[in-house]
């Protein structure tokens, strides 16, 4: 199925329940003896995309294609469930069972808005959120679907800023931290970016129940091209955040920082040559299952960077090649590239920006 | 360990990083070739058409008539041409000081400029009839966007006698920053300048690129960058899927007629940074047919572009004509799979396939 000649509505009003039936039981052993699952979007050797279903050693459990190019993932739904959302500009996202006892869902954004790729479920697994962009405002805001009945648009409430990207529900499961990129997009005009001159990139708290806006957090001047999109939570409940510059590749701006709940946003200082290994982008933050140190990624400077989270210490710099996918993964994080890696696995997928640990 | 923070308010000012004096043939000829060969003769070209227009908008100011208006008119199409040779080169002096807004504000869907540029003219705003204090101002109410309503917008018949003398000081004051700027990309790139000793020497403290993959992956990164912001930004911003979503109002230059000549320029410029590069010495021996089949696309694009030479309303009207533009769109869309789908993987690259574009 070739995405140049798919039209996503199109697919979703017609085609998707035919092609949603190909994503029945596969290698149901393998997915009842892993005790660790993981998801992350790929593209194929014929420039086809799709996603797979990874065990903690990086073996592929199943493959399964996808109409378009898939981004992040939220875990822990209804009976387990997890979504797979496109990439931005997508419209559509994809419901589904790990284990692959249920049938599939999809559902799209409504008209006039699109999903940026990410998004999380409730505590109680009843309400799917996810960031997306009104485009003809160019609002940002965060929907919410109704999880247990078809994932249903049930609401929305606007994210304190332009471009919600990334999202970290907080401990308290009522408090929501989103970071706005604040970088306008429209599908008329593809990927490009429309702003960077005025662009402004906000973290911003929101609390869940009523959608109201509690705190923002913002850059100073000088760092005014610097989008802050990926975030990761600590034992501790700060919120730690990964950022791509978007200004002259010769700066280098600090691309970390670490923000709370009524706590100064706030950016550590590492030594030149850590900083000089990103290459102006980090694609993706995870925290270590302990909550004690929290990794970044950069594909462009083929870094992968781990710092204490109490102190900001860094712990280890490792160089992999167009490494960008991250997720805890037992006392360790399963790591994947652009390359076709992923964790001790070599294959021949190009591996997408995030890994999402989904049982 | 005590926490290791910096407050953003007291983060300094971006590091500056030491050059190397490595080298890295045969690569360092393709950049060294790609600055000799394009980016210096493309800004003094600029520099040369932008002063021509400072010229010509002083003699209209000093002796307003049909003559010297067309004379203006003229130039500004020329400035304009010169600049969308080189626009969708994005590194260095371009990347600094919001440049390349200021020089060409677009898209601007909500018509900022153009209600800035009628506010400016109303209240006879002399803050927009200096070149100092108009740089200053909105970005969307300089540059060649306001200088083409000014010249060939509602009201532009005025600038032919002395009841224009506001409305052509500020064309004298747009057209003065359009050579500012176009100075300070120049001169950016001269010998001995910082990004220019950088450009030629991929090194490990290198901050545009650390080796020659990186090298190349940056120039053929600007190419398909390039190609898909002709395709989505420029075309997409009138050419609908459907002649009911045409917006001829909402192309680039449509007031000056020079929409599509811009885009040819757009596409002349990048068929110049990959010839001029000697780009295609970077494929293996055995890949001549696809260097060949790219020089042929290339010119097949920009031949298409010139061969409309028509206001973009009557090019969108006209069955033939749009078909014309939509084999043009199309056209770019094989040069982008060639950059992307061939020239990348057979050069040890990354191919279709990148995660640092912005997610």
């Amino acid at each position: 199925m070739s995405r140049l000649i798919l039209d996503r509505r199109t697919f979703l009003a017609g085609a998707g329940a035919a092609w949603a039936a190909t994503l029945l039981p596969v290698r149901s052993e393998a997915l009842a003896s892993d005790d660790l699952l993981f998801a992350s979007a790929f593209m194929d050797e014929d420039q086809t995309y799709g996603f797979a279903l990874i065990n903690a050693a990086g073996a592929v459990i199943t493959r399964q294609k996808l109409p378009d190019r898939g981004h992040s993932f939220a875990a822990n739904g209804p009976d387990g469930k997890a979504v797979i959302f496109t990439r931005r500009p997508g419209t559509f996202a994809l419901a589904f069972d790990p284990k692959m006892r249920t049938e599939p869902t999809l559902f799209s954004a409504p008209e006039g808005s699109h999903f940026y790729g990410h998004g999380f479920f409730s505590t109680d697994g009843k309400r799917l959120y996810a960031t997306e962009n009104a485009f003809e405002t160019g609002q940002g805001q965060i929907g919410i679907y109704d999880a247990k009945h078809g994932f249903k648009r049930i609401g929305a409430f606007a994210s304190g800023g332009i471009d919600p990207h990334d999202m970290v529900l907080m401990a308290d499961g009522k408090t929501l931290c989103v970071a706005n990129g604040g970088i306008v997009t429209h599908p008329d005009s593809g990927r490009q970016k429309l702003n960077l001159d005025t662009m402004k990139s906000v973290i911003s708290f929101i609390d869940l129940n009523s959608g109201a806006l509690l705190e923002t957090h913002t850059l100073p001047a000088h760092l005014q091209r610097l989008s802050l999109r990926h975030m990761a939570a600590d034992s501790s409940g700060a919120i730690w955040i990964g950022g791509q510059y978007e200004g002259d590749a010769a700066n280098r701006p600090p691309l970390i920082a670490r923000v709370g709940l009524g706590q100064q946003l706030v950016m550590p200082e590492f030594a030149l040559e850590i900083s000089s290994s990103f290459g102006n982008y980090i694609g993706s933050v995870a925290a270590g299952s302990d909550g004690k140190r929290i990794a970044f990624t950069s594909p462009i400077g083929g870094t992968m960077f781990i710092v204490d989270a109490k102190t900001a210490a860094p712990l280890d710099t490792r160089t992999i090649a167009k490494v960008c996918g991250i997720a805890a993964s037992d006392d360790d994080f399963l790591i994947s590239t652009e390359s076709g890696d992923m964790g001790a696995g070599r294959h021949d997928e190009h591996w997408d920006n995030h890994i999402a640990r989904v049982v | 360990m005590q926490l290791k923070f910096l407050p953003i308010a007291i983060v300094a000012a971006f590091v500056s990083l030491p050059v190397s004096a490595q080298t890295n043939a045969p690569v360092a000829s393709i950049l060294t070739a790609a600055l000799e060969g394009y980016v210096r003769p493309a800004y003094a070209g600029l520099t040369t058409d932008t002063d021509l227009l400072v010229a010509a908008a002083k003699t209209l100011c000093q002796t307003p008539s049909e003559a010297t208006l067309k004379s203006a008119q003229t130039a500004f199409k020329a400035s304009a041409l010169a600049w969308s040779k080189v626009e969708w080169f994005r590194v260095g002096a371009a990347m600094s000081d919001n440049r390349i807004e200021r020089m060409f504000y677009f898209p601007d869907r909500k018509s900022t400029g153009l209600k800035q540029v009628q506010k400016a003219l109303l209240n006879q705003d002399q803050n927009a009839a200096n070149a100092e204090t108009l740089s200053a101002k909105s970005v969307a109410m300089q540059g060649l966007g306001a200088s083409e309503f000014l010249l060939f917008g509602d009201g532009s018949e005025t600038l032919a006698n002395a009841t224009g003398a506001f409305r052509c000081a500020y064309v004298l004051a747009s057209a003065q920053t359009i050579l500012a700027i176009s100075g300070q990309l120049e001169t950016g790139w001269i010998n001995g300048s910082d990004v220019a000793k950088f450009w030629q020497k991929p090194a490990a403290n290198n901050p545009y690129f650390r080796d020659d993959t990186e090298a190349l992956n940056m120039l053929i990164g600007t190419l398909i960058h390039g190609l898909e912001a002709v395709r989505d930004v420029r075309l997409g911003a009138f050419l609908g899927k459907t002649t009911e979503s045409d917006k001829p109002k909402l192309a680039p230059y449509w007031r000056s007629e020079t929409t599509f000549a811009s885009i040819a320029a757009n596409l002349e410029g990048l068929q110049k940074l990959y010839i001029q590069s000697g780009l295609d010495s970077a494929l293996p021996a055995g890949n001549a047919e696809l260097t060949r089949t790219i020089e042929f696309d290339f010119g097949q694009a920009i031949r298409t572009a010139k061969s409309l030479d028509k206001p973009v309303a009557s090019v969108l009207s006209d069955t033939d004509l749009r078909r014309k533009a939509t084999y043009l769109k199309l056209t770019i869309q094989i040069l982008i799979d060639h950059f992307n789908v061939e020239f990348a993987p057979a050069a040890g690259l990354a191919a279709g396939f990148s995660f640092g574009d912005g997610d």
